[in-house]
């Protein structure tokens, strides 16, 4: 088995993913780590979050963390052989009004991580975008967009679910490859 | 306050029914309003801040704090908020809704506003 130093992002990623899950608490990926993987490390982010699907007690996550060589520091856990800080945000896994159903997953030797599918992590980053008028997620955005498949008409029925349509085009048309639907 | 047994905590309602009617709302302010300590306020504040019930800004020495527009349960906290307001004391909601004068952009969109207006109807 690895130690934490040995291990890469994504290794510590789904370490501590399935270490939860054996412990009773399921989460997802999400936010810009979620970026980090679908740019292939075009964008880096130094803050892992992993949704609490249904807000398990907060004290089984510390004790397994701590079990794991983490501190903990008012909301992240830090590792002193990782670079990283990971949060737990409160569940349930959704984005705006729209429950998550459906994840991805990924494979390493020291376990699974579960993930936003390419599509929800297009639409976790819009909806920073459409919100607050982060110029910085619309660009996470376009990062995810660029390099993966993804499902436009989804984005563009949570976008006018969402009222911003309108930032949905400025999506649409900032994208590198010219795509209809 | 009608909601305590929900919500677990008065000054919970409190800091949820002002920043509803304010739009944002600071420790210090709310305390102010409601003729509370900051430091209880603080205290809700942070924990709805984790709960991601609200977002907070740093301005300054200030945290401003709002309604998160992505907190799922969003519309049906504000039609509960709106319903209790309802059957709070006259004075209290009058007072809650005399919004102070803020300089505001012209046509500047307010999140809030659509999801209140479809509680109100729904309500009535």
């Amino acid at each position: 088995m690895k130690t934490v130093k040995e291990m890469t992002p994504i290794e510590l990623a789904s370490f501590v993913c399935e270490t939860l899950e054996d412990n009773g608490i399921k989460t997802t990926l999400s936010g810009g780590f979620c970026t980090q993987i679908y740019s292939h490390g075009l964008y880096t982010s130094y803050d892992i979050d992993f949704i609490n699907h249904y807000n398990e007690d907060h004290k089984t996550i510390t004790k397994t963390m701590i079990n794991l060589g983490f501190s903990h520091h008012d909301r992240y856990f830090t590792h002193p052989d990782a670079t990283y800080a990971i949060e737990f945000p409160t569940g349930p896994l959704a984005i705006g009004d729209e429950l998550i159903r459906a994840t991805a997953t990924i494979e390493t030797d020291v376990g699974t991580l579960r993930l936003l599918t390419v599509t929800d992590a297009i639409k976790d980053r819009l909806a920073s975008y459409y919100h607050w008028d982060s110029e910085q997620t619309l660009k996470q955005a376009l990062m995810i967009a660029n390099h993966n498949e993804f499902d436009l008409e989804n984005i563009r029925e949570w976008s006018e679910k969402e009222g911003c349509l309108h930032k949905f085009n400025v999506f649409l048309t900032s994208l590198d490859k010219v795509l209809t639907i | 306050m009608l909601l305590k047994a929900l919500l677990g905590s008065a000054d919970k309602e409190n800091v949820l029914q002002y920043i509803l009617a304010r739009k944002k709302g600071y420790a210090s302010e709310i305390a102010s309003f409601f003729g509370t300590k900051s430091s209880q306020i603080t205290k809700q504040l942070e924990a709805l801040e984790i709960g991601g019930v609200l977002v907070g800004f740093q301005i300054g020495k200030v945290r401003l704090y709002e309604f998160n527009p992505r907190y799922f349960f969003l519309s049906e906290l504000i039609a509960l908020l709106l319903k209790a307001r309802e059957a709070y004391e006259p004075e209290l909601a009058e007072r809650l809704m005399i919004a102070k004068v803020a300089p505001r952009r012209k046509n500047k969109p307010d999140f809030l506003e659509p999801i209140i207006k479809e509680q109100t109807n729904e309500n009535s």
